[in-house]
């Protein structure tokens, strides 16, 4: 989780209640039937929201559009020519749904939600391969939540198919808040680093009592010289309280909820050969793997957590943040303050989601296809009305979001690079290999893009690198039979070569204004022909149009 | 409560709007000309160089002794072998191992009772260069982040916060936090100019001009409808790449004359202080620049002998070209470390980290000329008046360039103090 700094106390003190709160107000409130599809209430609640403060919302976005944001957030990529050929010939009543369904079973989504799954999980950190590999096997076998969440706890390093997901903790080993507030935030949705040691005269014991208690799961926790994750057979947490009272945390929830620890007596020779084990753990080589506790904390957490009166917490983190992933913004707002003082924009649309996620066994896919599948999805981010446009969170018009590293680089490959090349798109079995080349050839790219967090603005050392780099120059507008610039070059004509370097990069034709532009610079132009195609292709690449999802 | 940025006049308001208005119609009316045009006009150029606050820090990485520099206590058993001498400023002593710098003192001042009570490196210099303690579940925009948020004009087109480095490839880091890239260091590594600054073979800057003058259509096409904070510093970074083209020549130290880079001295320190002269003289609101190692753990008295002439020549001559060019009336001048050295040597004949009580030396902009805040023991083993913690210096430099340090930043909705509540400006210290 993006680490920003203390958000108010107030708000952060009432956090706690909120687990508890959202199912009992979802039990008080009349919600839609459970058996509507998703996109269906989405389109409900978020048209009623619109009515009731008399927003008309944009318009539709057009085919092809819908075709470029869709794949964009489902393939992780801009389509390719073929797929936008397929597209229009498909009946319009019908051209959404199937790209929706083929997208989903394309290779494209498990990779590119892998993608989005490492960046959420593992901000700003340099994620190790069999991390990246348990995220995709994740992602394609379409994972449950709720025990993607598990492994990352309490996975075993003996099992070969699941122990990347113990990275999670392992990156965070060595620092016992990391572990602590990323696990809050990023599966409960409560970025609780502030109850550690801010001061409110009513709440603070309580506050630090659920701040230690979460972290007392996990305080026993490291990781062995053999890079095993491993547990200490005891440890306590201790903290002082704003009195200066010393206190020993408890293994407690966020919901409130404990587990007490059998008491069993520890010789003091035993405690000693405790400790002796873990330290030879910690510092040596070829030593048997390390003893197995009888009381897991973390085994304990993921019990408590997935209980069925617990549950909603972690459920309701991932649609918020499924949500906001292709919304562009949370129904809570930010992501990381899900707490009765941060209400949701749409109370009984977010309990709605919540309750269809956990009766359809915290099918994430599932979720997906339903948001991408609304009306409100489906909006133009054009606000083509007098007034100025209504706040975010009504959701009246989609919002233009930055590509990421990765759909930036993964974009930029497919729209300069020859048509011909990626001619195989919809035949899912050939296209499969070909979209893995893709993505490890966009590594380099990507790193050298900065990843769009919540304070996110294109800096200028990307704009230098766009407008001055021989990288830029030679990976995307170099002349070469495998690239666009063939295919421009050998074009019929000029206004040929225009729509081609237009449907290729921007997903659409050129208005007559464009066409008219570049058709009169490249008749005054003829003697150095490639030249001009190339600063054609680097303006259409450099628009923003290219560089959002719109 | 909104930040009082330095510059918040009214003309400001109009700036950003008119700025990109300016360059779109130069584009269009033109249909050849760059956006760079725009920049000859006068207005738009007189807005640019209205007087900008600057500021320059000078990083004694590792942790400059105070006996040895600004607190010296000669002749005790702490003092270790040498004298103190006088200054420009009469009454004012500091360690005979600055004598250009002693003759400079009447445009300085120090704080003799910092008492940050740290003594880790990474802690220390988080502390002074983000006037916070670390925690780990929080992050803050370093002291260039924020002075560049804060004083320079939203259409300001260089970046406004610069790191000097010795080695390394430069480019860009990461340490705005929450106000975002486009306040992150601009880092010149080995003080060469930055990164995609030179056009790429083959591309003549006609033809890159016309690129972007279709680049500006089409970002106007898209832009109509859908113009966000976002997208408008996508366009702004463009214009910015080109400024930055077109004015490579302020990163570059190798148009300074042969007498300047002369007076400057051969260290690698002087090249750096002669690059961020021309850089505060070009209206970059905060370079730092760094100067290792004083980490003297062992020897520290021939370390500081060495290291220290090479700072006090580089320095001195610094806070001279300033001086003489007007730019002290603009910029302020910080020298600082992650901690300052145990009055204690140890059996090496070194210092060890000692945050306990030590100094800090200002100049320039904002605060009196020629004073000293604060006082150690005879010994220097602890503060005896105005003890100063780091936050509160964050706080005076930040005043000191015109920013209101009891304001907030509004982001995304919340509230980010400009610098920590819980702590203030040394009053008497700023004029």
């Amino acid at each position: 989780m993006r680490k920003t700094a203390c958000y108010p106390l107030l708000l952060a003190a009432v956090a706690w209640v909120s687990g508890l709160t959202a199912n009992a107000a979802a039990a008080d409130r009349e919600l839609p039937s459970p058996d509507l599809p998703i996109a269906v209430v989405i389109d409900q609640q978020i048209d009623a929201g619109l009515s009731a403060k008399n927003i008309v919302p944009a318009v539709r976005v057009d085919d092809r559009g819908l075709l470029r944001r869709t794949t964009l957030d489902l393939a992780g990529r801009v389509p390719t020519l073929s797929e936008l050929a397929e597209y229009e010939q498909q009946s319009p009543s019908e051209r959404r749904e199937r790209l929706i369904e083929r997208l989903m079973e394309s290779s494209d989504f498990a990779f590119h939600l892998r993608n989005e799954w490492d960046a959420l999980l593992m901000p700003g950190r340099n994620s190790s391969g069999d991390w990246k590999e348990y995220l995709l096997r994740a992602t394609r076998e379409n994972r449950a939540w709720d025990a993607v969440f598990s492994e990352m706890l309490i996975s075993k390093d003996d099992d070969a198919d699941r122990r990347g997901a113990l990275q999670f903790l392992k990156a965070r080993s060595r620092d016992l808040d990391d572990m602590t507030n990323d696990t809050s935030s990023l599966f409960f949705g409560v970025s609780i680093n502030c109850a550690k040691c801010h001061d409110h005269p009513l709440v603070d014991d309580w506050k630090q009592d659920h701040y230690f208690g979460l972290q007392s799961f996990f305080s026993r926790t490291y990781v062995t010289r053999s890079q095993r994750l491993a547990e200490k057979p005891w440890d306590e947490v201790k903290f002082k309280t704003t009195e200066g009272v010393e206190k020993t945390a408890r293994f407690m929830f966020l919901s409130g909820a404990e587990v007490v620890e059998p008491v069993v007596e520890r010789s003091e020779a035993q405690r000693k050969a405790d400790n002796e084990e873990v330290k030879r753990q910690r510092d040596q080589d070829n030593v048997p793997p390390p003893p197995v506790p009888e009381f897991s904390p973390r085994l304990e957490l993921v019990k408590l957590a997935l209980a069925p009166e617990n549950q909603s917490i972690l459920a309701r983190n991932i649609v918020n943040r499924t949500w906001a992933q292709f919304m562009g913004r949370g129904l809570v707002h930010p992501v990381d303050q899900l707490h009765s003082a941060n209400p949701p924009s749409h109370p009984e649309l977010l309990d709605w989601l919540e309750r269809d996620f956990i009766t359809h066994q915290f099918d994430v896919k599932r979720l997906i296809r339903g948001i991408v599948s609304s009306e409100a999805y489906a909006r133009s981010s054009r606000w083509t009305q007098a007034d100025t446009p209504p706040l975010a969170e009504t959701f009246a018009v989609m919002p233009v979001r930055p590509l990421t590293p990765r759909q930036l680089s993964l974009s930029l490959n497919i729209a300069t690079t020859h048509p011909e090349r990626h001619q195989h798109t919809l035949d899912l079995a050939r296209w499969s290999p070909t979209r893995e080349q893709l993505e490890n050839q966009s590594n380099g790219f990507a790193s050298l893009i900065e990843y769009p967090r919540e304070h996110f603005q294109v800096s200028v050392t990307e704009s230098l690198l766009f407008s001055n780099s021989q990288r830029v120059q030679n990976d995307y507008l170099r002349d070469g039979s495998d690239r666009l610039l063939h295919l421009l070059q050998q074009a019929g004509s000029d206004d040929d070569a225009i729509r081609q370097a237009f449907e290729a990069v921007l997903t659409r034709l050129p208005d007559d204004e464009e066409l008219e532009l570049f058709r009169d610079y490249f008749a005054a132009r003829t003697d150095r022909r490639t030249a001009a195609l190339q600063q054609m292709l680097w303006a259409v690449l450099t628009s923003p149009e290219f560089r959002f999802n719109h | 409560m909104t930040a009082h940025y330095a510059c918040r006049s009214a003309e400001h308001g109009m700036a950003r709007r008119q700025f990109l208005g300016s360059l779109a119609a130069g584009a269009a009316a033109g249909g050849m000309v760059s956006g760079l045009g725009a920049f000859a006009q006068p207005a738009v150029a007189a807005e640019l160089h209205r007087q900008q606050k600057r500021m320059l820090v000078f990083n004694l990485h590792g942790g400059l002794s105070q006996l040895e520099s600004w607190d010296p206590k000669p002749g005790t058993p702490t003092g270790g072998p040498f004298r103190a001498i006088s200054t420009s400023v009469p009454g004012i002593q500091i360690c005979e191992l600055l004598p250009k710098t002693s003759k400079v003192m009447h445009h300085l001042s120090i704080v003799r009772s910092i008492d940050t009570n740290e003594g880790d490196h990474g802690k220390g210099a988080y502390m002074m260069l983000h006037g916070r303690k670390q925690t780990p579940a929080s992050d803050f925009p370093t002291l260039g982040a924020v002075v560049a948020k804060g004083v320079c004009p939203e259409t300001s087109p260089l970046p406004g916060h610069v790191k000097i480095t010795t080695n390394g490839s430069g480019g860009r880091s990461n340490d705005a936090s929450y106000l975002g890239p486009k306040y992150a260091s601009l880092v010149l590594g080995g003080g060469k100019p930055p990164q995609n600054t030179d056009r790429p073979d083959g591309l003549t800057e006609e033809r890159d001009q016309q690129r972007n003058a279709f680049r500006k259509m089409q970002d106007d096409q898209f832009l109509s409808r859908r113009r966000s904070a976002r997208t408008e510093a996508y366009t702004f970074s463009y214009e910015q790449a080109q400024q930055l083209l077109e004015q490579r020549h302020i990163f570059d130290v190798s148009l300074e004359s042969e007498a300047a880079a002369v007076r400057y001295g051969d260290s690698e320190l002087g090249k750096q202080c002669l690059l961020a002269r021309r850089l505060i003289e070009n209206e970059i609101a905060f370079v730092q620049v760094t100067h290792s190692n004083y980490d003297t753990h062992n020897e520290n008295f021939v370390f500081h002998l060495e290291q220290l002439e090479e700072f006090d020549h580089a320095f001195s001559t610094t806070v001279d070209d300033l001086a003489d060019r007007g730019l002290l009336e603009h910029t302020l001048i910080v020298v600082l470390s992650e901690f300052g050295r145990t009055p204690r040597i140890n059996a090496n004949y070194g210092r060890d980290h000692w945050g306990t009580a030590w100094s800090v030396l200002m100049g320039g902009t904002g605060v009196h000329k020629g004073a000293v805040i604060g006082k150690t023991n005879d010994h220097g083993t602890e503060v005896v008046d105005r003890k100063v913690d780091h936050a509160d210096l964050f706080h005076t430099y930040l005043a000191a360039v015109g920013i209101e340090t009891s304001g907030s930043f509004q982001i995304d909705g919340r509230e980010q103090p400009i610098a920590d509540p819980a702590y203030q400006p040394i009053r008497e210290l700023l004029t």
